[in-house]
């Protein structure tokens, strides 16, 4: 049956669009390559014209048949695009995920985080080790593969002529799983293996040297101190090299390859999962769906591709609770990423997951798409200060982005409120940077600088003298949110410095930023509004709330997520009053309903300030029908 | 660990050493103590990770927990236990079946000083004397179960004779203590005729405990009979026993008469119904 007759159909539309929605995976070494042109035959019938597949690299290295090459050209064949995922990713159903045997047993090349314990994967497929990139024998075991992949690519595009069918996807995502299972404090997160020690000396002479640093400056945060936010900035920029790199030899051996970045995430190999996933298997219990949730959602702050197999724990969730879970990743990352077999089951076109793709595809033809005008920076993809990124996750949940500093300045992108995390340490560039961002209309919101009595620094001394420069061509606006907080404005965008003090005293633990709760809410509150990015309405806990919008529209659609299995009445409500289509006539402030146990309602509303100037005047709703 | 809280031997003598039910709802708690670090309900209910962590030694406490998430049984798993597995299995190679068997048997057995498997369910034996009949009972008092492990018609032969037995304390209706009861200074002649010297007994663990004690006693192929039983049903098998001479209990007053003749009443009726009613 072709997915043309019920699946995702979508009346007139032309139900190939609905497709770009989902990332089909195709596990080519399972597949005898005789098999590869009938399997992506039957593939192309269910209308999919692109698959991805993971490269073991172990299979790779001893793979005598040229299976991968072999793929290429019957995918070449069968018309289809292909993507495919160079480096390692944990729950890719291979042995030690594809990673090399040998080096998984060879002690020195494994990762350990700072106590010293090895770092585990213990998700599906099986428990291993994991590798530290750092180590030379990794690291040159990785050259020879990527060089090797390099000439096969050369290869195949050769031999069929073609170079566009495939794109190359460089991902570092392994490198977030670095990760001991439960909650994990930032010091210890990440490889502290002893492969590490010299690179991360190196880092640290070159991380602070400027042309208006001196020798003190740089020398001062090198201090045992500052290690959270070296380590942290060191990883970023650890995996940010490892993907250029991978990139380079890839266009050594093939240039006209093209590569892309991104990374992807199996919620099952989430750190803060894997261990329940774990017991569940161990005692035959079904899994903790809110967890894989909540998994799905920091994936979507992070910018990662979620994907899922179907041979973890996840194969004990019930089809219901599976639709939820698909449908969650649809709504927050844009995408489903998952295996044919799993997406061939997705027949029913009353499922959650249809009528998910159907919404989704429906506001794409408007031209919406996922409203995320925030951005949290910090040193890596983790936050340094959990109090303040918690509270602001709260008010902006699931709808903006953690981005590290390196990424950041790379590619700013189009977020309209930028935070700063307390604990980062400015640079004279990163704070050139910011204010440049300021400049063009955005909300940048930064911490100032340490006062003179205070014992650390978080600026750097030629970013101090640029703030103090700063502060004297502008006069400050009297803003009372509760940090200390002097608010500038340019002609579009406001540069916001608060006091970060109080998160930098050593005993800064979460009981002694308690009082400080209140504050922070009523400062994010006011930053959003400062930045016009507060949410039309908010819910009560126990149901999610996720926009999507379109900047030529004043229509908006809000899903409307329950993650448990109970029926939540939800109440929702809105900043100022809204039209509800297809439910209220006339502009309400709040609307109550019941959303059933994992149900996503999708909502739609319009919120204008002709329905604002009109209710201003006492004009009646019947206008606004 | 803790002799008051001896969940291994909680766990073997009253659920057989079972493991968890399967397919009951469960609650599992992760705890590296005294932070709790995790924890779910397989019912689907989010569980508030900001519970007390050291339940393992507060048997209430997660019975209560569980009640709060709708589920039958909690688990707790110490995390330095999980890690030590973890470490264990990876020796396994790439076999996940083999790693994960592994797991299960260092999960669910004690090792060393800190057991690191706390299980607890709910039990006939449990909710009777945690139930409404602690407001006729003292104040403190402790309930034994001795298992005999012989076949019933080995009884009272010395050569076969080994035994588990197990001591609740209960205080102000809720289970305190449970451990495995010091019997060394008593003539293990008495143990092996438990049926006539069951008073004896009873005596010795007052004396040895000062509490009150009530006991009870099964062979063991009766005792597994009566642990798949479900609602008063092991308590109609007991008395059924009883009859038949094959387990006892201790003292003979009038309260535990009353509560086993109210058995016996409800044991005939059923006959009588089976009768009349096939």
């Amino acid at each position: 049956m072709g997915y043309t007759d019920i699946r995702f159909k979508l009346n007139s539309h032309d139900p190939q669009d609905s497709l770009h929605l989902f990332e089909i995976f195709v596990n080519y070494w399972e597949i005898k390559p005789a098999q590869y042109e009938t399997k992506l035959q039957e593939i192309a019938l269910q209308g999919v014209r692109k698959v991805s597949a993971f490269i073991p690299w172990a299979h790779f290295e001893t793979d005598l048949y040229h299976s991968l090459k072999k793929f290429l050209k019957a995918a070449f064949n069968a018309r289809m695009e292909v993507r495919l995922w160079i480096l390692p990713e944990l729950g890719v159903n291979y042995p030690f995920v594809g990673i090399p045997r040998d080096l998984i047993q060879n002690h020195a090349s494994i990762a350990v985080d700072r106590a010293g314990k090895v770092l585990y994967n213990i998700a599906a497929p099986h428990v291993f080790p994991l590798p530290s990139f750092a180590s030379s024998i990794v690291s040159k075991r990785l050259e020879s593969y990527l060089l090797k992949l390099g000439a096969v690519f050369q290869e195949a595009f050769t031999e069929v002529d073609n170079d566009r069918f495939c794109e190359a996807m460089l991902s570092n995502s392994l490198l977030n799983c670095y990760k001991n299972v439960g909650p994990v404090a930032h010091e210890d997160w990440g490889d502290h293996s002893a492969a590490t020690v010299l690179p991360y000396r190196d880092f640290l002479d070159e991380e602070y040297v400027t042309p208006q640093a001196d020798s003190e400056d740089i020398e001062h945060f090198k201090l045992p101190f500052y290690d959270l936010q070296n380590r942290h900035l060191f990883f970023s920029r650890f995996e940010k090299e490892l993907k250029e790199k991978a990139a380079f030899l890839l266009k050594k051996k093939c240039p006209k390859l093209t590569c892309a970045y991104s990374n992807a995430l199996n919620p099952e190999c989430d750190p803060h999962v894997s261990s329940e996933a774990l017991l569940s298997e161990v005692y035959a219990v079904k899994p903790p769906l809110f967890h894989y949730y909540q998994s799905i959602v920091r994936s979507s702050i992070r910018g990662e591709k979620v994907f899922f197999n179907d041979f973890g724990a996840f194969r004990n969730f019930s089809d219901v609770e599976k639709d939820f879970l698909y449908s969650s990743s649809l709504i927050y990352t844009g995408g489903l990423r998952l295996s044919f077999e799993e997406f061939s089951k997705l027949t029913n076109c009353d499922s959650m997951v249809s009528q998910t793709v159907n919404a989704l595809q429906s506001m794409k033809e408007k031209n919406y798409s996922l409203l995320k005008n925030a951005v949290y920076l910090a040193p890596s993809q983790s936050p340094l200060t959990q109090e303040a990124f918690q509270k602001f996750n709260h008010i902006n949940l699931g709808h903006f982005s953690l981005c590290s500093m390196n990424e950041f300045l790379d590619e700013p992108g189009d977020g309209r409120l930028i935070f700063v995390d307390p604990k980062m340490i400015l640079k004279p560039s990163e704070f050139s940077v910011l204010l440049t961002q300021a400049q063009k209309g955005k909300t940048v919101v930064l911490p100032q600088p340490l006062s003179e009595g205070f014992s650390l620094r978080n600026y750097a001394r030629p970013a101090s003298l640029q703030y103090e420069q700063f502060k004297k061509m502008r006069e400050p606006l009297t803003m009372n949110w509760g940090l200390g907080q002097k608010v500038y404005a340019y002609d579009d965008g406001f540069a916001v410095f608060y006091d970060a003090e109080i998160f930098w005293k050593e005993n800064s633990s979460s009981e002694a930023l308690q009082p400080l709760n209140g504050g922070l809410s009523l400062f994010f509150n006011g930053v959003l509004g400062l930045s016009e990015q507060e949410l039309a309405c908010t819910a009560q806990m126990g149901v999610d709330l996720v926009f999507y919008s379109s900047p030529n529209s004043d229509k908006k659609t809000v899903f409307v997520l329950n993650p448990s299995p109970k029926t939540r009445k939800a109440r929702l409500v809105c900043r100022k009053p809204v039209v509800w289509t297809h439910i209220e006539s006339k502009p309400v402030h709040f609307l109550e309903m019941d959303v059933p146990g994992y149900a996503i309602v999708p909502l739609e509303f319009i919120e204008n300030s002709a329905i604002q100037s009109a209710l201003s005047q006492g004009e009646g709703s019947s206008a606004w029908i | 660990m803790d002799l008051k809280h001896d969940w291994k031997s909680l766990n073997e003598v009253l659920f057989l050493q079972s493991g968890p039910e399967r397919n009951s709802p469960t609650l599992l708690l992760l705890e590296k103590d005294p932070q709790a670090l995790s924890g779910w309900a397989t019912t689907g209910e989010v569980v508030d990770v900001q519970w007390d962590p050291g339940y393992w030694n507060q048997k209430r406490q997660m019975d209560q927990l569980a009640q709060t998430y709708h589920c039958t049984q909690t688990i707790v798993v110490q995390k330095q236990a999980l890690d030590g597995a973890i470490a264990e299995c990876t020796s396994f190679g790439s076999n996940y079946y083999l790693q994960l068997e592994l797991l299960r048997k260092r999960l669910q057995t004690e090792e060393g000083e800190h057991s690191s498997f706390f299980l607890s369910r709910k039990h006939f034996i449990l909710n009777f004397f945690g139930g409404l009949v602690h407001h006729i009972l003292p104040k403190s008092f402790n309930v034994l179960l001795l298992i005999d492990q012989r076949p019933a018609h080995q009884y009272p032969q010395e050569s076969a004779f080994d035994c588990r037995a197990l001591v609740l304390t209960y205080i102000q209706g809720e289970l305190d203590q449970f451990f495995e009861p010091d019997f060394s200074t008593l003539h293990v002649h008495r143990l092996m005729n438990w049926k006539t010297e069951n008073e004896a007994i009873g005596s010795y663990l007052e004396n040895r405990y000062l509490l009150p004690c009530y006991g009870l006693f099964f062979f063991q192929e009766d005792w597994e009979k009566c642990v798949s039983q479900t609602q008063h049903k092991p308590w109609l098998l007991f008395t059924e026993l009883l009859r038949q001479g094959r387990s006892e209990y201790f003292p003979h007053y009038w309260l535990p008469k009353a509560f086993l003749a109210t058995q016996r009443i409800l044991l005939y009726l059923r006959e009588q119904r089976k009768k009349f009613f096939p």
